[in-house]
């Protein structure tokens, strides 16, 4: 009696269970980047870029000269037919858990970003942990489909560039695409992504007589922040202005500062931390950066064991960063009127009774005054305190 | 009696009522009413919790042999008393069919999204109408094993979060002023605190180490307070308010942000487990309860089976998908829970008439 | 002649093993019978025959107690059945009949028939006592008594077996012991009804009957300092003869994690290689189901670089994960029956060997891909850290479940299959005791050794239980 209620139950487990989600690896194709144009007619264009797994033979006396990843490219009227549509031409299931980048083209941009990310919010199985890029003066289609040296698959080039960039450039950080369905989500700021660009681009550039050569070879470069305005894109930043928005926004975490130090000398000094708190009074809005600093070259003569020019390279240092976020702020605040860095959002959680008596935002946001304060500290930790005499 | 449980094993089952209804269905509805305050709801809902603590030592303390069902016959008699245990036992499926559900819903939309959601209920049911058939001492001793299992993930998974927390997403405090956040706190407590009468079932003989009843009562209701505190701060620190809206699970989605050492991520899946182990030894206990309230001391094999069907079609018939869910228990389930409430503070009061009569 | 003898005779079918020596003493007929094969020939002419020479003047009343004041045997004793004197003719005793007079002397002189002391095969350990058990009944129970040297030991006898009439006997200490599984275990141990014990695993199974989970509660050692320490903690011993293995019990969880080498060590390296162990313990049982599971169902919880060089391995393998697993494990286990068949118990180091080399070869036909290789290889590795064999038996049984469940669901089923094995350990009940002793009823003192040892001068024993 009892066997047969165990058999049963087995019985029951293996016909009503029967392996629903059950995939093998061999027939998934795992997806690593997506990259969204406008083509014709007002469809949209579609580059899958998938990691390609073949088993290379067990003699490995021929070189291997396959690329190690391959582009599907799909056009159909929504993102999510065009994908569907690739399983046409592709013999495995595609696998997008493990996608790293998403590159959305200049054009679909400026149209208007909420209709072409809508996907990509819903599908399960994919992990919003990805990285987004706007593609600056080129198609998506040309930035994933370029073989890249030193790193096999293209898109984890861009995406460990882009993280070596937020640790030790600051033009831009990453952001994940969670962070802009949030910043989306909140009415109170407006949506900033990095951009990415190729540079020497050339005929051969998605094939591997790009990696052959030594020089001028085809590769991806990131660009500075793409500023957005009611969700559609209107306009980029300079680089300078890129690092003193990573300031603004307290992600810094390395970046370079270039001061003058005499009619011709340059010094160049390292910020090894730094720290950025803004807080408001009404329509005043104060921010104040804290940091420190390394001298790293100079080419005038600095004596770093007197307080005066201590003093003096700081104040340099202080100024120069000081400018660069006014100047970046006005430019937002006047030319894009666009209110990228959310101080609508910080009005509103450290004054939410001021904010109620704030009829129109925009004008408001022109009426906005700055008030910037910086204080940097140079350690003296270089390997000189002099320079080598120049004669 | 034979089968003695130690009051450690009270306090992890007490800590689990209160976490697992939380997961999902609590923290969805406190967000809806409170918005960013919804950590001044919980701590709201831990003053509130001290009028469930003050009626279940009551009522645990009188005739202490007797499970819940036997007092209530021994008060009202027979006639009157089976139909109030009806009247319960309807309270502890409506309790357990929001859970079943949950457990389900959590898995296929997560885990594995093809699957349908009856395969699923299908499997866990193998697994507590096992654990039933073994009866109370097992349920208690595998809730403590669970209990420090979830510990250990509540901990880490905390450790992991902290340091991404940014203290922008908590204002503004107090915005729309008190009322919202008495809202919110009156919901969860009766969400997640009105269960815990289903506790009474155990008689207080039954129970090893019993002088220590109060204390360890009492420390369980602030622990599990104390977690739920611990897990809406940091949901709310790391995701912000709009993301938590957005999200059925932002606990679950929270845990994707985890990265230690820089390698170790993607343990989502292993920290979830938490959540399906509390859900799993709850729906066991209330399967454990319906059947000691329609026969006590009951050996049959096969009453946990029907019951466990009974409430898993109910369910699927009923939920057809997370809208009509969320509908029930937004609006429906308080008022089931009141009325349960309100029944409870009736018993508590027919016991004090009775021992006023008796002196 | 003897009525008895004949009796002896035509029962025996006149085996040529059992001497009959007829010897008269003043008139009058004594029989002095024994089993050649089991008595010691020296004892019997030096101490019985000579002393029997010894006697004059008797008559027949008197003959039995001279007989028994003069003869120089250490134990003499008196029997009156014929089913007695069986007994004692079969276990190695002399048995003097003598004529007319119906009580018989029953005389010790069994011959020796084991081995000597060695050191104990199957149970390594590089500090520590290296006795071991022998078959001969006495010789366990002397082991075992120059270490208690208390009378407080019991010692209670059975003898069960239709034919083998064995002797068993249940040690326990009496003001250590756990009362109520020692009242469990003596009745068990009277309502014992078997055919026949040729080993001491017939009693076990015979006792361990109401257990029907695959977990063992019951311990088997060979070494007596190992029963020793069981005893000072208040478990009971039973001792059998003709088998050089102990059973211990009750035996819960925890104690097949604990070496008798845990005394010596200090607190810190014995908390490593208990966390070790546990760590063993959940490798054996759980890695080739995680693996399938990650593999075919939740593919997401890999990082990418893994995720890639997987998927790179298993590109030409025909053959679905789960009977890719099923297959290794099969070829593991014969590998690992067949050493315990090689003369010499170190060879478990060879047959690893072997299996990576024809796991190798599997690889490169293509049968297999490389990662199972290394699943299976581990997980053998890790099963094999337990001295118990019913133990790496059942963690074999429960790992064919996991794998089954991460076949059908994936990590869920894992999770299941997981939520039954603890609902199963926590209603397993030992002779009385909890199996999960110190982690499910918590036992604040017991807990201070089982993962971690926090007390370094009690030596894995309590105070009290």
């Amino acid at each position: 009696m009892k066997k047969i209620k165990i058999l049963t139950l087995l019985i029951i487990l293996f016909t009503l269970c029967g392996c629903y989600n059950y995939r093998e690896l061999n027939e998934l194709s795992i997806v690593s980047a997506i990259g969204i144009d406008k083509a014709k007619n007002g469809n949209i264009k579609v580059t899958i870029q998938v990691i390609s797994s073949k088993k290379e033979s067990s003699d490995s006396s021929q070189s291997n000269t396959n690329a190690k990843f391959i582009t599907y490219e799909s056009t159909d009227k929504t993102v999510q037919e065009a994908i569907r549509k690739v399983i046409l031409s592709s013999p495995k299931r595609l696998f997008a858990t493990q996608m790293q980048i998403l590159v959305i083209s200049e054009e679909c941009a400026k149209e208007g970003i909420t209709k072409y990310i809508d996907f990509f919010t819903r599908d399960p199985e994919i992990q919003m942990k990805f990285l987004t890029l706007i593609s600056k003066n080129t198609t998506a289609n040309n930035i994933l489909t370029t073989l890249t040296p030193l790193e096999t698959i293209n898109s984890t080039n861009i995406r460990e560039s882009l993280k070596t960039n937020t640790k030790y450039l600051g033009i831009g950080y990453e952001i994940t695409f969670e962070d802009i369905i949030n910043n989306l989500l909140n009415d109170k700021i407006e949506v900033s992504i990095p951009s990415v660009v190729i540079i020497n681009e050339n005929k051969n550039s998605d094939s591997t007589k790009n990696l052959e050569k030594v020089k001028n070879i085809a590769d991806s470069k990131i660009s500075s922040i793409a500023v957005f305005k009611n969700k559609k894109l209107i306009g980029y930043l300079t680089e300078q202005e890129s690092i003193a928005y990573s300031f603004i926004l307290n992600n810094i975490e390395n970046t370079i500062i270039t001061t003058k130090c005499s009619k011709n000398g340059l010094v160049s000094s390292e910020i090894t931390t730094s720290k950025t708190k803004i807080s408001n009074n009404k329509n005043n809005i104060s921010i104040k950066v804290v940091g420190n600093a390394n001298v790293n070259e100079s080419s005038c003569n600095i004596n770093l064991n007197s307080k005066k020019e201590i003093k003096k390279l700081r104040s340099e240092i202080e100024k120069n960063i000081k400018n660069n976020i006014k100047k970046t702020l006005t430019k937002v605040q006047k030319k894009y009127k666009s209110d990228i860095f959310g101080l609508e959002d910080i009005i509103y959680k450290n004054d939410p009774k001021y904010y109620k008596s704030i009829k129109n935002w925009d004008k408001f946001y022109q009426k906005i005054n700055f008030n910037i304060s910086v204080k940097i500290e140079t350690l003296e930790k270089g390997n000189t305190l002099y320079t080598p005499e120049r004669k | 009696m034979k089968n003695k449980i130690s009051m450690m094993q009270l306090f992890s089952l007490n800590i689990f009522i209160i976490i697992s209804s939380f997961f999902g269905i609590g923290i969805y509805n406190v967000f809806k009413s409170a918005k960013t305050d919804a950590w001044i709801s919980i701590i709201n809902t831990t003053i509130l919790s001290f009028i469930i603590f003050f009626l279940i030592i009551y009522i645990a303390n009188y005739k202490k042999n007797l499970t819940i069902g036997e007092k209530v016959i021994h008060l009202y008699g027979k006639k009157m008393g089976t139909i109030i245990n009806v009247l319960l036992i309807l309270f502890v499926a409506s309790t357990s069919i929001s859970l079943i559900f949950n457990l389900g819903h959590f898995i296929v939309t997560q885990f594995l999204s093809e699957t349908p959601v009856i395969a699923i209920e299908i499997i866990f049911s193998i697994a507590i109408i096992y654990i039933n058939i073994k009866g109370l001492e097992t349920i208690s001793r595998t809730s403590l094993i669970l209990f420090f299992i979830s510990l250990i993930f509540v901990i880490f998974s905390i450790l992991g979060l902290l340091p991404n927390i940014e203290i922008n997403n908590y204002k503004p405090i107090l915005e729309f002023g008190y009322k919202k956040t008495i809202n919110g706190g009156i919901r969860i407590f009766l969400l997640n605190f009105v269960p815990l009468f289903l506790t009474l079932i155990i008689p207080k003989n039954q129970i090893k180490n019993k002088e220590k009843y109060n204390k360890y009562t009492l420390l369980s209701y602030l622990l599990g307070c104390i977690i739920i505190l611990i897990i809406t701060l940091v949901t709310l620190g790391n995701l912000g308010i709009n993301l938590t809206k957005l999200y059925q699970y932002p606990e679950y989605i929270v845990l994707k942000r985890i990265e230690i050492f820089n390698f170790i991520d993607r343990i989502e899946n292993l920290i979830s487990m938490q959540w399906i182990f509390g859900l799993f030894i709850i729906i066991s206990f209330c399967v454990y309860n319906i059947n000691t309230l329609i026969k006590p001391n009951n050996k049959s094999k096969l009453l946990p089976i029907i019951i466990l069907f009974a409430i898993t079609l109910t369910t699927n018939l009923l939920f057809k998908n997370i809208t009509i869910f969320n509908y029930y228990t937004y609006y429906i389930a308080p008022i089931i829970r009141i009325c349960f409430l309100i029944l409870i503070i009736i018993i508590a009061l027919s016991i004090k008439i009775k021992k006023i009569l008796k002196s | 002649m003897n009525k008895i003898i004949e009796k002896l005779k035509t029962d025996t079918d006149e085996m040529k093993d059992i001497i009959y020596r007829k010897k008269i003493i003043s008139k009058i007929t004594t029989y002095i019978v024994f089993s050649e094969s089991l008595t010691n020939s020296d004892k019997i002419s030096d101490f019985i025959i000579r002393s029997l020479n010894k006697i004059k003047k008797v008559n027949k009343k008197n003959i039995l107690e001279k007989i028994k004041n003069n003869i120089s045997n250490n134990k003499v004793q008196e029997i009156t059945t014929y089913q007695e004197i069986c007994k004692y003719l079969h276990s190695g005793f002399t048995i003097i009949i003598i004529d007319n007079i119906s009580t018989y002397l029953a005389l010790e002189t069994k011959g020796d028939l084991s081995r000597s002391i060695d050191k104990p095969e199957s149970e390594n350990t590089y500090r520590g006592a290296k006795d071991a058990f022998t078959e001969i009944y006495q010789t366990n129970i002397g082991l075992i008594k120059r270490r208690i040297k208390s009378n407080k030991l019991r010692i209670k006898n059975y003898n069960k077996g239709k034919y083998t009439q064995s002797e068993i006997g249940v040690l326990s200490l009496s003001d250590k012991v756990h009362k109520e599984s020692y009242n469990m275990i003596l009745k068990k141990m009277e309502n014992l009804n078997i055919e026949d014990i040729v080993n001491s695993g017939e009693i076990k199974n015979n006792i361990e009957k109401e257990n029907k989970s695959v977990f063992p509660t019951v311990r088997t050692t060979e070494r007596p300092d190992i029963a020793v320490l069981a005893l000072l903690s208040g478990k009971t011993v039973i001792v059998i003869d003709n088998c050089p293995y102990v059973l211990i019990l009750p035996s819960c969880l925890n104690d097949f994690f604990k070496t008798s080498e845990d005394v010596y060590g200090k607190s810190i390296n014995v908390t490593f290689t208990r966390i070790l162990k546990l760590f063993a313990f959940f490798i054996a049982l759980l890695v080739p189901a995680i693996y399938i599971a990650i593999i075919t169902f939740n593919q997401e919880m890999l990082p990418t670089d893994l995720l890639i060089n997987f998927s790179t391995q298993r590109d030409g393998v025909p053959f679905p994960a789960f009977f890719e697993a099923i297959l290794m494990m099969i070829c593991f286990e014969i590998l690992r029956e067949g050493d315990l068949r090689v003369p010499g118990f170190s060879g478990s180091a060879l047959s690893i060997v072997g299996a990576l080399i024809l796991g190798d070869a599997a690889v490169n036909a293509g049968i297999v891909s490389p990662i199972m290789i290394i699943v299976i290889a581990i997980t053998a590795i890790s099963s094999l850290l337990f001295t118990e064999p019913e133990l790496i038996n059942a963690l074999r049984i429960w790992r064919i479940f996991f794998m089954i469940g991460a076949t059908i669901i994936g990590i869920i089923g894992v999770l299941i299959v997981f939520l039954i094995l603890i609902i199963h350990l926590s209603s397993l009940k030992s002779f009385g005791v909890p199996y999960l002793k110190p982690f499910s009823p918590i036992n604040k003192k017991e807990l201070k050794d089982s993962i971690i040892k926090l007390n370094s001068t009690n030596g894995g024993q309590n105070e009290k239980n």
